[in-house]
């Protein structure tokens, strides 16, 4: 990437006694960027959070401010903006006051100050609301609010901890796309944290996955999904089958995979020796089921288990002899008009296929 | 609907009944006889509430428990928040260990806890001894006997009650609002004055009215600690009815304590409404 990053963030480490919540982690955040923390709670993403806003010092590592060294800054010297999980307004101050708050503490001069507060909440669309109590707010009030007084007094970055779990489903999607515009129409680099892998896919440029205090990988949402580079990766964004085999033989980028009895084709780009032990992921979408099957590189005759109707798909569980259960999931509608996965019965012999390029190896058991 | 609401609250009343009869028949009645005794005797009428415009010495009881009351719980709630402040915002231990430290001293009788403060404040204590031996002082200091010591001993007592609704209070504030503020640009100070100060306002309004409430009570820490030279109104009352014996003066001033301190209970009870210190979610 080009340029001095907005923030970087160099082998970022915390302990809590022997508990390590942060191991190593290292990111570089571009300008404009939204880079989003995922992982499950307790994988570290909300410390790493923390320490990037000043509120707990790391034990090893720098943080780098477009190429100034802010470990040892306060979080008040820092001037990040940052939503709270919950939103965090102050209860006791209006909707004009606590976006107020940061202009205040910066000094800048009343008439400024107004015509700026006046500015940032037209922004959020509560003009009007200048004089309530945050108590007097819907969620989806307060939440803007909160974004309208982190941006107000024009930050370098803002930081945003699971701003939107306390919001229902529309409401949310909503303000995703608020968000978006926001992180577009600023050119403020933006670091979010969920645990939620739909809202970082949708909403992100790039995606930081966290597992255990580490960093799991980094990449676009689609790099994650395409080319997992673990295990955990395949398994934590969307769905995945896992095969362990070994490696039979390699033409070219085809690699053939041994897996129970089954051959299995797949790519690696990686020069791979034969009798390496691999971890094959496949992502149930990308297998095909019944007729459209038998023209695959990869078939597999199963017994269907299970059938999920979920509305717009189908989700079919069946069992290979060799592989075990294997998960796909099928257009519940087909371009026909017939009734595209809905045709296979349970307990009835199916046909699973899939390319080669379908399948993702991995370097693991 | 009405019915059943009706039945219930029968039901209610009728299970309230015996514990209504006790306090009805053991505490009210009794405490109403003597209050009665206020405009009874020694002549019917108002000629003993006369006394609170007429009588110097009553008002001057009278401002001296006002005086020792208010410089008590102002040295108090100050001090109380202080120790709930590091308290709220301590490490888990320190927290166990404070609170202890805090509530220890509420199971030592105040009879004990007076004559401790006489072996350390009287003419040859432990201070004064101290200071002497210094060179601070040439004479002992007047530490007791006088209305000095009696606050000294009131402020001890009354700390942990100072304490608690503060406690209370603080713990209600969500700590992540003085994070936030810290992180749009406040110092250390500013977010605790924005912030923090004033979110915790019902709890020191809650600790000031309670303090306040129980040092007008006070008894045994101004008999000992006051060496007879510092009256409050307690101990004024103890005397009129045990020693003189004037029931409807000792009477009339009971009154006068029981309506202030529902005054002040009844402002009190707007200070524990959760809805003034909970932050919005």
């Amino acid at each position: 990437m080009n340029g001095t990053p907005a923030l970087s963030a160099r082998n970022l480490t915390k302990r809590y006694g022997p508990v390590v919540a942060v191991d190593d982690f290292s990111a570089d955040i571009q300008p404009g960027e939204f880079l989003t923390l995922l992982g499950p709670s307790g994988s570290g993403k909300s410390t790493v959070l923390s320490m990037i806003a000043g509120f707990s010092a790391p034990d090893a590592g720098r943080l780098h401010l477009r190429g100034q060294d802010i470990t040892a800054w306060g979080p008040e010297k820092r001037a990040f903006g940052m939503v709270y999980q919950g939103y965090a307004l102050f209860p006791h101050m209006t909707v004009a006051q606590n976006v107020a708050f940061g202009l205040r503490m910066r000094g800048r001069p009343k008439a400024q100050i107004a015509e700026r507060v006046r500015t940032v909440l037209a922004r959020v669309r509560l003009d009007g609301f200048e004089d309530r109590l945050p108590r007097q707010l819907s969620g989806g009030q307060q939440q803007r609010v909160a974004l309208a007084r982190a941006i107000a007094f024009e930050p370098n970055l803002l930081l945003l901890d699971e701003p939107l779990s306390a919001l229902d489903r529309q409401l949310r999607s909503e303000v995703q796309r608020e968000l978006r515009e926001l992180n577009r129409d600023l050119g403020l680099t933006f670091i979010f944290v969920t645990h939620d892998q739909d809202e970082a896919m949708s909403l992100s440029d790039r995606v930081a996955v966290m597992n255990n205090g580490r960093l799991a990988q980094i990449g676009t949402p689609a790099d994650l999904y395409e080319r997992p580079a673990n295990r955990f990766i395949a398994g934590f964004l969307g769905q995945s089958n896992f095969f362990s085999g070994d490696v039979e033989e390699q033409r070219g980028d085809e690699v053939a995979v041994r897996v129970g009895g089954l051959r299995l084709l797949a790519i690696s780009p990686e020069r791979l020796q034969a009798g390496t032990e691999v971890t094959l992921t496949l992502r149930p979408e990308r297998i095909a089921v019944g007729d459209a099957a038998r023209s695959c590189a990869n078939v597999v005759e199963g017994m269907l288990r299970s059938r999920t109707y979920l509305g717009s798909s189908i989700a079919i569980e069946a069992e290979v002899e060799g592989i075990g259960l294997l998960l796909s999931t099928a257009a519940a509608w087909a371009p026909d008009g017939g009734g595209g996965a809905t045709a296979f019965g349970e307990g009835q012999p199916v046909a699973l296929g899939w390319s080669a390029h379908a399948a993702t190896l991995l370097s693991e058991r | 609907m009405g019915e059943t609401k009706s039945a219930a609250a029968r039901t209610g009343l009728l299970l309230a009944a015996p514990a209504l009869l006790l306090l009805l028949l053991f505490y009210l009645f009794p405490v109403g006889r003597v209050l009665s005794l206020s405009v009874l005797e020694p002549t019917p009428g108002l000629g003993n509430y006369e006394m609170l415009f007429t009588s110097s010495g009553i008002q001057a009881v009278l401002s001296a428990t006002a005086r020792i009351c208010l410089i008590t719980t102002a040295i108090a709630v100050p001090l109380g928040y202080l120790m709930a402040y590091v308290i709220t915002i301590g490490s888990r231990s320190m927290r166990t260990f404070m609170l202890y430290g805090v509530l220890l001293p509420l199971w030592v009788s105040a009879l004990v806890r007076s004559f401790v403060w006489v072996t350390l404040l009287q003419r040859r204590g432990l201070v004064n001894q101290f200071l002497q031996s210094l060179g601070v002082i040439d004479q002992p200091l007047p530490l007791i006997w006088n209305e000095f010591g009696v606050i000294v001993g009131m402020v001890h007592y009354m700390i942990p009650y100072a304490v608690l609704p503060l406690l209370a209070s603080m713990a209600a504030i969500d700590i992540r609002l003085v994070e936030a503020a810290r992180g749009m640009g406040a110092s250390r100070g500013r977010a605790f004055r924005e912030v923090f100060l004033p979110l915790s306002m019902p709890g020191i309004a809650a600790s000031a009215i309670l303090v306040l409430i129980l040092t007008f009570g006070f008894y045994t820490t101004p008999a000992i600690l006051g060496g007879g030279r510092t009256m409050m109104i307690a101990q004024y009352i103890t005397t009129q009815i045990l020693v003189l014996p004037r029931w409807g003066v000792g009477a009339m001033l009971a009154t006068v304590l029981v309506v202030v301190t529902i005054a002040l209970l009844l402002l009190l009870s707007r200070f524990f409404d959760p809805s003034h210190s909970r932050t919005e979610r």
